[in-house]
């Protein structure tokens, strides 16, 4: 029985004694003197070495863990409105390893934006907004797919842009544009 | 590694993802 240094492991064979197990032994030092020692180990994962490295964190919360994140990769989520809540939302997922991100917002980024919308960049100031956050998106994380859909939608448009377009099924969507927040389960439904 | 020996791994998964595994073990997570 093993774990990461050898403490929990030797916990868990005291209880099994306890219990009745015989032959029951904690290896000392855990998984780290195995290693040292020069003890084979293989590495069971779909992520690779740097994905190891980058989502270590999640990697290592129980909520999360190595099927969750590999869930996180395969997942696709909208993000309507690259402005003051999309922006941010939109680095956060892309930080935490969602793997497919539609961009959807028709607007151009001004230089007025900068001072909430941290996807944007002065040295972007008249780029599509669409364009700025994915520039954005990549240079924070190659394993986020973008797809930016350049598109005016209003309530009343409400989904038909994006069925025109074919954008492609979604888990989540996140609306974030003014005055739509009546429309967006309707809106969002049809995607 | 000697065949009779059957190893544990009492890690959450995405400890053995950081840290290896070794070939052939059981994952058991000890949970509280």
């Amino acid at each position: 029985m093993y774990c990461a240094s050898g403490i929990r492991s030797l916990q868990a064979a005291r209880q099994l004694e306890k219990e009745g197990w015989t032959k029951i032994h904690s290896m000392e030092g855990g998984i780290k003197a195995w290693k040292d020692q020069g003890g084979e180990v293989h590495y069971p994962s779909g992520l690779n070495s740097d994905q190891i490295d980058r989502y270590s964190r999640h990697l290592l919360l129980g909520e999360i863990g190595l099927e969750g994140q590999e869930k996180l990769l395969r997942s696709k989520v909208l993000i309507l409105g690259t402005g003051g809540l999309g922006a941010p939302a939109a680095l956060y997922l892309a930080a935490a390893g969602v793997g497919h991100i539609g961009l959807a917002d028709h607007d151009r980024v001004e230089r007025s934006n900068l001072q909430r919308q941290i996807i944007h960049a002065g040295s972007r100031v008249g780029m599509s907004k669409t364009q700025s956050a994915q520039i954005a998106i990549q240079d924070l994380n190659s394993d986020v797919q973008v797809q930016s859909y350049p598109l005016m939608f209003d309530q009343t448009t409400g989904a038909s842009p994006f069925l025109q377009v074919g954008v492609k099924p979604v888990n989540v969507g996140l609306m974030s544009v003014l005055n739509a927040q009546n429309q967006a389960p309707d809106m969002l439904n049809k995607l | 590694m000697p065949e009779d020996l059957i190893y544990l791994d009492v890690r959450e998964a995405g400890e053995g993802a950081l840290e290896g595994v070794i070939p052939g073990s059981i994952h058991l997570p000890l949970r509280n």
